[in-house]
């Protein structure tokens, strides 16, 4: 069965590739293909935050007793990617490039810190304590749509 | 219930922990030239001349474990999920015995001075122990078991082999009751560069090289075996130097453990640059590029190493020593750690920056994004600047008569990966100086 740790971490993967995608169309000044890389990678992105914040994040806590601790910690997190996401659009939308790419940079990098800390420790802790539900929660997880 | 408490997934420790170490280290690079160009030319006469000894202590331990130091107190809680204990006492006094040790050492050994080098010698000991049994233990309670965390607990375990190695060294030099044990020269070169730099190196090369640079990870088994595989060919000749061994037999070990350490380092920056080429993130950033020449730099000294081997005599002597050595030191490890300061440092910014916004409810302040924190501009004027002073490096150890030109350029570029992270720092304190705004 796919663990927790495969599905997730290629979902990072995904999402990665899109900003990636995005950031060449901005270097390149292709705005157009940066609006449409923005709705992708935007859409992409809050799907992959839903599926951790409303159902995994969830499981983990009822395991473990408690909303504090890594989950809260990591919601704290993508809260922070919000804020750096919609500071990209209004700077993508004022077609100010250097200022785009500058944001990028600070989001992937901490995409990138805050991926390691899920796929090293909570995925593995994850599929750990909830094999018995697993199953379950991996069809809610991809039946979600944000 | 599972016991999540001591999992700490924010525990990234104070900014001034890192950055202390972050921020001096250049200047060993500085320094580093400066006592190179008081030399002068004569010292590239071969590795054993005093001054070159000391120059190389000032580099390895000042620049070069220096920022190491300090990368890992940021890394652990992150890759590992678990700080250094006391992480704000222990990095101060790791750092403050480095700094005050590593000038006193270097120039002692050049300049033939045995106070100075017993006195430098204690301190950087004692700064490399408290490093050492930090790190350790952060590693031991780390429940994360992947190629990364084992790289790094087996190179810190080899650092503390280079300083068992290099105290046992120099208390021979200084007559403290045993003889100079000189054929452990190898072997503490050996044991600091190929095992606990280079091994760091790909440690952290596992996360971060996919990571920033978006390309595919590193194939499974080469990233699991690289590390034992280096540290136990390292361990069993350094025990055949130990132990009576016949001089046939321990020639052979030594021949084949040193072929495969060569043939292991140049796989590690093969498969580096083959996975760069490989990258999603199209872009090539001062970072790509710090990676390539450091990858380049490392697969031209296996060559090096190789051309010494077939050459008559065979042995680590004359100036292909030398190179081999810049072409490791200033080539691979610089570049590398260079490369790393310009993500790490801005990063930390914006991280501090940012939690300090967050924490304080001031959402009016100014949070200035990555390539605000240090202009790219001049990371890019420093990027040329090293690659010159490497290039012009390789040309004075062939035209000695140039080491002044290439010193002056390596000061200028340390000089100026300095300004540029106190540039980081500056726009630090003036970001949290700003007038405040209220929130509406």
């Amino acid at each position: 069965m796919e663990t927790i740790q495969d599905f997730f971490t290629t979902d990072h993967r995904e999402c990665d590739y899109r900003l990636a995608d995005l950031e060449f169309a901005i270097a390149d000044g292709d705005w157009e293909a940066a609006d449409a890389g923005f709705r992708e990678f935007h859409h992409d992105m809050e799907r992959h935050l839903q599926r951790e914040e409303t159902l995994l994040f969830p499981a983990i806590e009822s395991v473990s007793g408690g909303t504090m601790g890594p989950t809260e910690v990591m919601r704290r997190e993508h809260d922070q990617m919000r804020a750096l996401m919609e500071e990209i659009r209004i700077a993508k939308d004022q077609r100010d490039e250097n200022t785009t790419l500058g944001v990028i940079e600070t989001l992937m990098t901490m995409i990138q810190l805050h991926n390691v800390k899920e796929e090293q420790i909570l995925y593995p802790m994850a599929d750990r304590f909830l094999q018995t539900q697993r199953g379950e929660l991996m069809a809610q997880v991809k039946a979600l749509e944000p | 219930m599972i016991n999540l408490s001591r999992l700490s997934l924010d525990r990234a420790p104070p900014l001034w922990v890192p950055l202390q170490f972050m921020a001096v280290a250049p200047l060993f690079g500085v320094l580093f030239a400066g006592v190179m160009i008081l030399l002068g030319p004569q010292v590239l006469v071969s590795r054993w001349m005093p001054g070159m000894i000391g120059a190389a202590h000032l580099l390895v331990l000042g620049y070069v474990a220096m920022v190491m130091f300090g990368a890992m107190q940021q890394m652990l809680p992150v890759v590992a999920g678990s700080p250094v204990p006391r992480g704000a006492i222990t990095s101060r006094l790791s750092f403050m015995l480095l700094t005050l040790g590593t000038p006193l050492l270097g120039i002692g050994l050049a300049l033939h001075r045995p106070a100075w080098i017993a006195v430098g010698g204690v301190l950087v000991l004692g700064g490399l122990g408290v490093f050492t049994l930090t790190a350790l233990i952060a590693l031991a309670r780390s429940q994360a078991r992947g190629p990364t965390t084992q790289a790094m607990t087996l190179a810190v375990i080899a650092l503390l082999v280079t300083a068992a190695l290099g105290g046992w060294l120099a208390g021979g030099h200084l007559g403290l009751g045993w003889p100079l044990p000189r054929h452990m020269t190898d072997l503490h070169l050996a044991w600091g560069l190929l095992g606990w730099v280079a091994l760091l190196v790909a440690g952290a090369a596992y996360q971060v090289v996919p990571m920033f640079q978006m390309t595919p990870e590193y194939p499974v088994l080469p990233a699991r075996l690289h590390a034992p595989l280096v540290f136990a060919i390292l361990a069993v000749m350094t025990l055949t130097a130990l132990l009576p061994v016949p001089a046939a037999t321990a020639k052979v070990i030594n021949m084949t453990g040193s072929g495969m350490l060569a043939a292991l380092m140049a796989g590690f920056a093969g498969i580096t640059l083959w996975l760069q080429s490989r990258r999603r993130r199209r872009n090539a950033d001062v970072t790509v590029r710090f990676w390539h020449i450091g990858m380049v730099s490392l697969l031209a000294a296996v060559l090096v190493w190789v051309v010494i081997q077939l050459l008559p005599g065979r042995g680590l002597w004359g100036v292909w020593a030398l190179v081999l050595a810049w072409l490791f030191v200033a080539g691979f490890a610089v570049s590398v750690i260079n490369g790393m300061l310009y993500k790490i440092v801005p990063f930390l910014v914006w991280l501090h920056l940012n939690q300090t916004r967050m924490g304080s409810g001031n959402f009016a302040m100014r949070v200035p994004n990555m390539h605000e924190v240090i202009p790219l501009g001049l990371t890019r004027l420093q990027l040329r600047l090293h690659l010159a002073a490497l290039v012009a490096g390789l040309t004075a150890l062939a035209w000695p008569a140039l080491l002044i030109p290439a010193m002056l350029l390596f000061a200028a570029s340390n000089g100026l990966l300095s300004w540029n992270l106190f540039t980081g720092i500056r726009c630090y304190r003036a970001s949290l100086n700003a007038p405040r705004t209220t929130t509406g």
